[in-house]
């Protein structure tokens, strides 16, 4: 194992690597998403989504439909939020609804939860703006991978040493 | 050149692509069933009250809100929405009107989740409505809704889908008359 082959191993890691975040921006454009991918956390939209399901989301032109599931966060809370729009109400602006959503799951709809931090106190709606995405497609199981990576951070190291040593073994 | 480690990694690769490219035609196939549901849903009495709303403490907290009480028939069957690709169907009645300051409104008064085909045939009579029928303006004058059943197919794995039946006729708006504490 020489210097030479070191190189040309790392350069293959880092071409593959790079690959896949220029394919995943690439997606995000398309898409017209900031995140086109995200894993399921919770359970309340069950028995729809389950954790470890992976969502695919868009951004179409077209207004959000009732009913539709929508990824959304609030202002102040880290972790986005997929729930469905059980409300609508569109002004003649355009661009400019006004939407209550509900998990499947839970009994009660999520007008606690836009009030969650003082500076939303009598937030009743969240808007287009509020939305990340809009779920188009499902698969399920996948994201287990990275909850497992997120519980366990060993496993995460443990996958790094393993890449880091493909560079400097593989022939 | 043929080591253990090149052959699982031409193993796991090989397999790999295979359960995907089966996945991405299962996903495909699911668009192609040819499908034929039906459904409809109609109002059987509207009624609006004042009052406010106890049950959630930060919302319509005043007196003065009106809120409109349905009873409604649906009868819907959506068993040939039930294929190879179907995990479940979330099947929701949804009010829709227009006011002056807004053009469309939706509002979904009850919903249901079915997991199995033999469950897909509803028929159900005197069902009031799961969610507060509340307009934007908190207010009913002069509005005129229809309703429509709506259904979301949720895959195994693949493409969310929608659908809904007819809009039913217009339903007014009656002047409130009681109170609902």
């Amino acid at each position: 194992m020489n210097l030479r082959q070191i190189l040309s191993n790392s350069l293959n890691v880092l071409m593959m690597l790079f690959g896949v975040f220029m394919s995943y921006k690439a997606w995000g454009l398309y898409t017209n998403c900031e995140s086109p991918l995200v894993v399921v956390l919770s359970e309340s939209m069950e028995p729809a989504f389950a954790r470890g399901d992976i969502l695919f989301l868009s951004n179409p032109k077209k207004p959000i439909d009732i009913g539709e599931i929508c990824v959304f966060k609030i202002p102040g809370r880290d972790i986005p939020i997929v729930h469905r729009v059980i409300d609508r109400h569109d002004s003649s602006k355009a661009d400019s609804q006004f939407l209550l959503t509900k998990g499947d799951n839970n009994n009660v709809d999520d007008r606690g939860l836009y009030q969650e931090l003082y500076t939303n106190r009598g937030k009743m709606w969240i808007e287009p703006k509020d939305i990340v995405g809009r779920v188009q497609g499902f698969l399920p199981y996948v994201g287990m991978f990275t909850i497992f990576m997120t519980d366990y951070p060993m496993l995460k190291y443990a996958l790094l040493g393993a890449v880091g040593l493909l560079v400097f073994l593989y022939e | 050149m043929n080591n253990l480690q090149n052959r699982a990694n031409a193993v796991l690769a090989f397999s790999l692509s295979a359960i995907f490219c089966l996945l991405g035609a299962i996903a495909l196939s699911a668009l192609l069933i040819p499908t034929h549901p039906t459904g409809s849903v109609a109002l059987d009495s509207i009624k609006v009250v004042t009052g406010r709303y106890d049950k959630n403490w930060v919302d319509y907290g005043t007196r003065d809100n009106q809120f409109a009480n349905t009873v409604m028939r649906v009868d819907a069957d959506l068993s040939s929405l039930f294929h190879w690709n179907t995990k479940q169907l979330f099947v929701y009645a949804v009010a829709e009107y227009s006011t002056p300051t807004h053009p469309k409104n939706q509002i979904v008064l009850w919903d249901t989740i079915i997991k199995r085909k033999s469950a897909a045939v509803i028929k159900k009579k005197n069902i009031k409505n799961k969610y507060t029928l509340i307009d934007l303006n908190k207010k009913w004058t002069n509005v005129q809704a229809n309703v429509s059943l709506h259904w979301n197919v949720v895959p195994y794995v693949g493409f969310m889908t929608y659908g809904h039946s007819q809009l039913s006729e217009d339903y007014a708006f009656p002047l409130p008359s009681g109170v609902q504490t």
